[in-house]
């Protein structure tokens, strides 16, 4: 028993010089000097006997059990973890008033506000045209994904106020809210499209702003698709031959190889 | 000096020993079924809210789609949660007065958050990402169940790692068309070989990678 407590002892020391030994040649040499260096010899140092190692590291095991929540519930941010460490309590900060983050300045007025670009000579709104500073054109080419897009928001935004046909009846309408727009109705069939940005934007009447739920990008999507929807509900036997929807020019909505050119790219239509 | 134990009890040693194994089996699989559980997983679990809020009324009364209130869902690994002001968009007018609404409102008054209780919540050291599961053919009620019946919100699935592996081997068993991700009455798993059929054909069309990416420790642990 005692004998081969000792010889043990002893073969460990001479492994672990070895081993050392080796571990100190190795870092030093590079990838092109390191094989050579290992000894070619077949005495090898013997590894030593696991057990002590092995023991130690069970038990050192046994102690990390404790630390199982600390990797569940990590000290780190993730979305609506609130935090200590701020005063107000929120872990997702804002950008510092006054400052644009790269990629959201907006110079494009146009496509950002619905309303005609220009200080100076922006036309006022009055009592007979109250939509005198909307645009009234796209501010880019509208084409049948672009449609297709719409329909999709459309249906997730607005259907629940403004029904599946816009005429104002959706669920929460008849569960009690005041009634919505009806889209076909004559004045928002002659609406400028920027009139329609303006209220999903900044809200109207009783009806909220959807601007922190919708990107600019789809709003104007929407509006896409609401001009589709007006021209699906028109009754072509009353107004025969009437131009459907003055200066809604929808542009190459129907024609199939219409070109997105003027479209921004999608990284600029973020929240607002 | 008499012997203490008749010779007939050697048998019941024997039949102790072997069924030793049998009671280490039985621990085991007590072990496992334990470790499944609900009470490990908190599946089926329904937590209380500060606001009763209902899936059941908002989804499957009024229609109400999943992206109206859980916006990033399609964009980013958070599914997104509703704003005071989104809830407002519509309480501002309807059951205004609703003691139920009361949490809301202090909400808006205070400009103070509403502390919504995590049904769902993975360890930190898996990661999840919405995004690429709606946009590759998987839909909420595969994971979420029928949300859209649930009175109070809980965790249809375990969540475990066998259960994201599970799909992850065979995603075909789970997919579904791209204009059905939301549809809570769409089936939520392909079981028949028709059906089987179709989900690898969807697989093939959404270009989903193969089980090598999708179980590699990497993809979920990093
Ligand atoms: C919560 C219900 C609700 C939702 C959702 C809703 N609206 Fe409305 N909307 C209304 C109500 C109510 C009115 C009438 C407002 C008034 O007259 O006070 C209205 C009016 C409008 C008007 C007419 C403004 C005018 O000149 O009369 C437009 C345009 C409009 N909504 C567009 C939209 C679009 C686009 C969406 C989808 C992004 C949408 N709405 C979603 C409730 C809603
Ligand atoms: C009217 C807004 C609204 C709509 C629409 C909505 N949700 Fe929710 N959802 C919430 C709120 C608020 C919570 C937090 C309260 C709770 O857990 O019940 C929540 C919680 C959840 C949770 C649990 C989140 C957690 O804590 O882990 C899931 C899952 C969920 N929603 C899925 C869906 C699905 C799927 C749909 C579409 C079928 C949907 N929701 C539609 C507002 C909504
Ligand atoms: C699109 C409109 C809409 C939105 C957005 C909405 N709700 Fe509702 N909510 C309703 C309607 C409609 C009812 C009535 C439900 C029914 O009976 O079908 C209702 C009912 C409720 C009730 C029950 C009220 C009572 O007195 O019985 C609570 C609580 C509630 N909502 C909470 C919320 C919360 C919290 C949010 C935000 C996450 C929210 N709602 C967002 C339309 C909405
Ligand atoms: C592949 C399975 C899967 C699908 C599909 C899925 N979810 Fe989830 N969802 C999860 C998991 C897992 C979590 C928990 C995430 C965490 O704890 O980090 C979660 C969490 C959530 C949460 C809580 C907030 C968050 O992001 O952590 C909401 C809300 C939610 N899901 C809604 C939805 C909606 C709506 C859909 C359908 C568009 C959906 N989920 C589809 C697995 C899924
Ligand atoms: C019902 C099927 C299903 C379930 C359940 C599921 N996944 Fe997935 N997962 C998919 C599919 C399909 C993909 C898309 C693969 C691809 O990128 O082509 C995916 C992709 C992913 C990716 C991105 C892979 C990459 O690098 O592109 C991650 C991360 C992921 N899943 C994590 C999880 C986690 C964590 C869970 C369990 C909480 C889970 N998933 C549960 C079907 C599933
Ligand atoms: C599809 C995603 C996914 C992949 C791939 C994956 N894991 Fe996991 N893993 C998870 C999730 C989710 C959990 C958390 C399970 C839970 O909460 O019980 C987890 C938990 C674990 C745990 C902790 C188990 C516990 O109960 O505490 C270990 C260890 C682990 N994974 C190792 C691995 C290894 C090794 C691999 C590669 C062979 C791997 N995982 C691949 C999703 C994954």
């Amino acid at each position: 028993m005692r004998r081969k407590l000792v010889m043990w002892k002893s073969e460990r020391t001479e492994g672990v010089k070895g081993a050392t030994g080796d571990a100190v040649k190795v870092r030093r040499g590079d990838a092109a000097t390191m094989r050579p260096r290992v000894p070619a010899s077949p005495r090898l140092p013997v590894p030593a006997s696991p057990r002590l190692p092995v023991f130690l590291l069970l038990v050192a095991l046994l102690i990390t059990i404790g630390c199982r929540r600390d990797m569940q519930d990590q000290p780190k941010m993730k979305p609506y973890r609130g935090t200590t460490f701020f005063n107000d309590g929120l872990s997702a900060r804002q950008p510092i008033a006054g400052t644009i983050p790269r990629g959201f300045l907006r110079t494009d007025t146009e496509f950002y506000t619905g309303k005609k670009s220009g200080s100076s000579g922006a036309p006022q709104s009055t009592a007979e045209n109250p939509f005198a500073d909307d645009v009234d054109t796209f501010p880019f080419a509208v084409t049948e994904e672009t449609v297709k897009r719409g329909r999709e928001r459309y249906d997730i935004f607005c259907v629940v106020c403004h029904g599946m046909t816009g005429n104002g009846d959706g669920m929460i309408v008849r569960r009690g809210f005041r009634r919505a727009a009806s889209f076909n109705d004559d004045r928002l069939r002659q609406a400028p499209v920027g009139h329609y940005f303006d209220a999903i934007t900044n809200g109207w009447g009783a009806m909220p702003s959807y601007a922190a739920q919708i990107p600019v990008q789809d709003r104007w999507a929407i509006i896409a698709y609401i001009r589709a929807l007006q021209l699906s509900q028109l009754n072509p036997n009353a107004q025969p031959g009437a131009s459907p929807v003055p200066g809604a020019t929808p542009g190459p909505l129907a024609s199939p190889g219409a070109s997105p050119a003027a479209s921004p790219s999608p990284s600029a239509g973020g929240h607002d | 000096m008499p012997q203490i134990f008749h010779h007939s009890t050697n048998a019941l040693a024997k039949i102790t020993i072997y069924g030793a194994v049998f009671i280490g089996v039985a621990l085991l699989w007590v072990a496992v079924e334990l470790n499944r559980s609900s009470w490990n997983t908190g599946q089926w679990v329904e937590k209380q809210q500060p606001v009763q809020f209902s899936h059941k009324h908002h989804v499957g009364d009024d229609g109400i789609d999943c992206r109206y209130c859980h916006t990033s869902v399609e964009t980013s690994a958070s599914a997104g949660m509703p704003s005071t002001n989104t809830c407002m968009s519509c309480h501002r007018q309807i059951w205004a007065d609703s003691p139920y609404l009361e949490p809301v409102r202090a909400s808006l008054r205070d400009q103070k958050p509403i502390e919504w209780i995590r049904v769902h919540d993975l360890p930190d050291y898996a990661y999840f990402n919405h995004s690429i599961h709606v946009n590759k053919g998987v839909g909420c009620s595969t994971c979420h169940g029928r949300v859209d019946d649930m009175p109070i919100a809980f965790q249809a699935a375990t969540l475990q790692m066998e259960w994201c592996l599970e799909c992850h081997r065979k995603p075909e068993r789970f997919l579904r068309p791209n204009d059905k991700i939301f549809d809570m009455t769409w089936r939520s798993e392909n079981k028949n070989a028709a059906e089987i059929q179709q989900g690898i054909g969807w697989k093939a069309d959404y270009k989903v990678q193969g089980p090598e990416v999708l179980t590699s420790c990497s993809t979920c642990h990093r």
